[in-house]
């Protein structure tokens, strides 16, 4: 049976990278800050997080339904992410279970450009070179709130409304955008499959010209190859496809293994990327005062713009 | 089987013809047939048998009387299209037999397609030489520039020349006439003094071994439009073909002249002359304004320098002279719409005012609301064999420079008078050629010029050097080399000006000459980085009290043409590249503002990379990672690289922040950010 579900994972993979390759519109969308990972289990797992279940509020993140099945009263996530090119986020995450009534969520996402300098071109009578003036700075937040349910105890939906904000120099724009998103889990041995569809909204402009939302949908199957989850020692495979509306198919692969219920190892694989591939990361997770506690640190490496780095802390009480 | 094989070798000869017609014009692009002059400021285009290309209603499809003429590539502003003075210009001939018959009516102008180049469906054919060539073609295929070939001739001749065919199948009516067509364009590109005009010489011959030709009629019909690239900005649903033209004809002079004026079916608003709707950067505001200016006011004229003696023996002789009004749509038949039959069409050729919408009265409503025609009859002739008749025009648009006309001060009755004062030049001018047999003094050569930034890193300027190869250069006619100086012109706009003169360089003069390289070199710091400049170098020479040619005629000091040695690319202004260091690699204007692009001199959206090395890959990602844009820069002279927006899938990027990485051979990286608001 263990073979089974390889070869069951290998065909998914096969029939993902089928897909015909869409008509690459890179760099037509805007607010794309908002595809940037903020938890680090996440980016360690190649971003292949949509049929996660065991998430706590990250889940928010990966796909709103997955906090259906948050087991604590309370969930707490907390994360940084070193960017590229000097860029920084911070995210919170806040997740309250009410029984058979679902979860509801909020969370605040804030990306910082930093400070660029300003340059500008000299008039036609304005001899010389270009002019420097100071500099300005850029920046964007989300406020998202969100509710999921689980309407069996195998099927859940869930969905996020986010407000998004960006701000370059003088000029602003926002948008209110939607995640959506079902995870099943479907009796097969541990198997789950999932699906979530990220950032569905309308256009938006920062001066004349409209620009799009980076719409993602991403489907995906994951499940315990070894073990459970509810064992001291599992090893999670995670499979997703991705479809942005803004580049051509892309599949994700990630792969987790939990340590004598305390330390957990991660790594990922993304295809389709020009410039990004290897994920890695890790994790320690504990019991402190009757409150889980874990730990995470995700990696990723660009071959042009150096690394990105994450570290999160999350909390269910 | 006869029939089948005489097919086939039609078919191979009619092939390897057209083969041999599309190497002989210089035109690579278009029609093979149509021949273009493209070197100086005024642009023209010559088909088998008239000027332009057989008419599609009034469509533009080649250069006609363009002034300034440009080609489609050389221009990324919207202006709207060319500046196109002529559509058409020809003749129809027509002749009676013995009987008194009409013999036939021949379509050598506006619609016409009776000339062909092999076959028997055309009335008449491209005449061979005695290598077999068609005889349509460009005297020399380099020109005879600055006369260094032929002294006594144009520096660009084009000679066509079209018989009757005598495989044409002959219906009962209409038959074709033995006659034999020769046209010799001529046009002196190079010479600042006389680059606005054309002289075409007809002569019709016949052919016939014994019997003449009677009652030959001649009419030269010309299809106007002055004001063809402002009409299609101003009336965009209006098929083209301006409908405000007005012109005058002067029959002692026998000059004619017209001009875009005010459109008569929109009272209140005044299209004359061509004006323009220009979107520009008004610093003042920051932000887009919208200005008029005029781009290229000028007046066709079309001067009959000779015409050869009719049966009443008077040279010079114009038999009749009519505009026709030509309807606002769908005109495929030219001034003899719904003139039926050969004796109507005779008729009409000795009388214009038959032809249709016939008027002569200036004053008459048509004008100022139509497309059109200028129709002029000469006659009758009567041919005996082997006679000829000789028809000289000369075809010029007479305008004020764009550099003079970009004034917010002119006025209607400026431009009009410039224009005329224009006109009165010219016609001087080309009588004068035609008088002097089609020799004119000729200025000395424009210099070999080349455009580089300066070698000083840091510092802004662009550097003219040009070589005094020129000084060397006997006059065509004088003999003896007459260099006084040269001209440095710079446009920052358009490759047709506003052209401003930078510098005046006497020959030697020690502040720019360099003995030791033996060249001349201009820094022209006045520049800003990223803009594009056009420059132009001329030489003039010192004049002459006495020309060789005529020793009664004092020559004036002469300048080459500033359109003939221009740049037709701009060179945009940049710095040396930096010594391997890209720690002050910067990008120039950020953020980046609509309105803070350049929208001047050719591009627009322009963000520039400043402070490169010589050879260095930018590359542009989205904030996300995804690789934008990929830019290898690989030039020795320029530190500057520059983006239009265009990732590598060929659509403009959106607003919002972009990453880029900067990475030379020496394994240095540069990281930054910029933004794009739109």
């Amino acid at each position: 049976m263990r073979s089974a579900k390889w070869i069951l994972l290998v065909c998914l993979s096969w029939s993902a990278c089928a897909i015909a390759q869409e008509f690459e519109k890179i760099g037509t969308t805007g607010f794309t800050f908002l595809e940037i990972p903020v938890s680090a289990r996440i980016l360690a797992l190649g971003e292949a997080a949509t049929t996660l279940f065991d998430t706590g509020a990250e889940g928010i993140y990966c796909n709103p339904a997955a906090i259906a099945w948050q087991r604590a009263r309370g969930g707490l996530h907390v994360a940084h992410t070193s960017w590229y090119v000097e860029t920084a986020l911070q995210a919170v995450a806040l997740t309250w279970s009410q029984g058979k009534f679902g979860t509801v969520g909020f969370h605040v996402r804030y990306c910082d450009f930093g400070k660029m300098e300003r340059t500008t071109n000299p008039t036609v009578d304005q001899v010389g070179s270009y002019l420097s003036l100071g500099t300005y700075s850029a920046g964007a937040y989300t406020l998202g709130l969100s509710y999921a349910r689980a309407l069996t105890d195998k099927f859940s939906f869930g969905g996020t409304v986010k407000y998004v904000r960006e701000t370059i120099d003088l000029y602003s724009a926002d948008n209110v955008v939607a995640d959506l998103g079902f995870l099943y889990d479907t009796g097969f041995r541990t198997l789950r499959i999932g699906a979530s569809l990220h950032n569905f909204g309308l256009d938006s402009k920062y001066a004349e010209e409209k620009f799009k939302m980076p719409q993602t949908l991403r489907m995906g199957v994951s499940a315990e190859l070894l073990g459970s989850s509810v064992r001291e020692n599992y090893l999670t495979v995670v499979v997703e496809a991705v479809h942005p509306n803004d580049a051509g198919e892309r599949l994700h692969l990630g792969m987790e293994a939990v340590l004598g219920g305390i330390g957990v190892v991660r790594a990922g694989y993304k295809f389709g990327y020009a410039d990004e591939g290897l994920c890695l990361g890790g994790g320690l997770r504990h019991k402190l005062f009757g409150t889980g506690v874990r730990f995470d640190v995700g990696w990723m490496e660009h071959a042009s713009l150096n690394s990105a780095l994450l570290y999160a802390v999350a909390v269910e009480f | 089987m006869k029939m089948v094989r005489k097919r086939a070798l039609r078919a191979m000869i009619l092939l390897a013809a057209g083969l041999a017609a599309g190497n002989s014009p210089a035109n690579a692009q278009g029609n093979p047939y149509t021949i273009e002059l493209t070197r100086g400021r005024l642009w023209h285009s010559f088909y088998l048998s008239q000027e332009c290309e057989p008419m599609a209603d009034w469509s533009r499809k080649t250069y006609g009387l363009d002034w300034p003429g440009f080609a489609s590539e050389e221009i990324k502003q919207n202006i709207g299209g060319h500046h196109t003075y002529l559509l058409s210009g020809g003749f129809f001939l027509t002749a009676k037999t013995d009987t008194g018959t009409v013999w036939g009516w021949d379509n050598f102008a506006t619609h016409g397609t009776d000339v062909g180049i092999e076959g028997d469906q055309f009335r008449y054919l491209i005449s061979k030489d005695s290598k077999g060539k068609p005889i349509h073609r460009r005297r020399w295929q380099d020109g005879n520039y600055w006369l260094q070939r032929d002294p006594y001739e144009a520096e660009e001749v084009i000679d066509t020349q079209w018989e009757m065919n005598g495989a044409w199948y002959q219906p009962w009516d209409n038959q074709n006439m033995p006659v034999l067509v020769r046209r010799t364009v001529r046009q002196w590109s190079g010479s600042r003094a006389d680059e606005d005009y054309v002289i075409i010489e007809y002569v019709v011959k016949n052919m016939q071994r014994r019997k003449p030709l009677n009652g030959v009629y001649l009419l030269f019909t010309y299809a106007l439009s002055p004001n063809h690239r402002g009409w299609s900005l101003v009336f965009p649903n209006f098929p083209e073909g301006a409908r405000n033209t007005h012109g005058d004809w002067d029959p002692e002079r026998r000059l004619l002249t017209a001009w875009a004026g005010d459109f008569a079916l929109t009272p209140g608003n005044d299209e004359s002359f061509d004006v323009f709707q220009e979107r520009v950067y008004d610093p003042v505001r920051g932000g887009p304004a919208v200005r008029s200016r005029f781009l290229a006011p000028g007046l066709i004229g079309i001067k009959f320098l000779h015409i050869s003696p009719d049966t009443g023996g008077q040279a010079n002789r114009i038999n009749g002279f009519a505009w026709s009004a030509a309807p606002p749509t769908n005109d495929h038949s030219g001034p003899f719409l719904g003139v039926a039959g050969l004796t109507s069409k005779y008729a009409a050729m000795a009388n214009p005012l038959l032809l249709s919408e016939a008027f002569a009265d200036p004053t008459d409503p048509r004008m100022g609301q139509n497309r059109l025609y200028a129709n002029f009859s000469l006659g009758p002739y009567h041919l005996a064999r082997g006679d000829s008749i000789k028809v000289v025009v000369a075809e010029f648009v007479g305008g004020l420079p764009y550099e003079r006309a970009d004034n917010p001060l002119l006025t209607i009755t400026d431009l009009r008078a410039a224009g005329d004062s224009a006109v009165s030049y010219l016609e001087q001018r080309v009588s004068f050629a035609y008088e002097h047999h089609y020799t004119l003094p000729m200025p000395p050569p424009g210099p070999r010029f080349v455009v580089y930034p300066v070698r000083e890193g840091g510092r802004v300027g662009n550097v003219i050097s040009f070589g005094s190869e020129v000084e060397s250069v006997p006059d065509p006619h004088q003999g003896v080399p007459d260099v006084a100086g040269y001209r440095i012109y710079r446009s920052g706009q358009y490759p047709f000006g506003p052209w401003k003169m930078l510098v005046d360089i006497p020959v030697g003069d020690p502040r720019f000459f360099h003995a030791d390289s033996q060249r001349y070199i201009y820094l022209d710091s006045e520049v800003a980085l990223g803009y594009a400049f056009y420059y132009s170098v001329t030489s003039y020479d010192h004049g002459w009290p006495a020309w060789a040619m005529d020793p009664s005629y004092q020559v004036p000091p002469l300048e080459s043409s500033i359109f003939a040695n221009r740049m037709r690319q701009p060179f945009y202004t940049t710095l040396r590249p930096t010594a391997k260091q890209l720690d002050h690699v910067t990008v120039v204007p950020n953020p980046f503002y609509r309105s803070s692009g350049f929208e001047l001199a050719g591009d627009v959206k322009l963000i520039q990379f400043v402070n490169l090395s010589e050879e260095c890959t930018i590359r542009i990602y989205t904030v996300r990672g995804d690789l934008v844009k990929t830019i290898h820069h690989r030039d020795p002279s320029s530190g500057v690289a520059f983006w239009n927006q265009i990732s590598d899938y060929g659509q403009y990027v959106k607003s919002g922040m972009y990453f880029f990485q900067v990475t030379n051979k020496q394994g240095e990286v540069k990281l930054g950010k910029f933004a794009i608001i739109n």
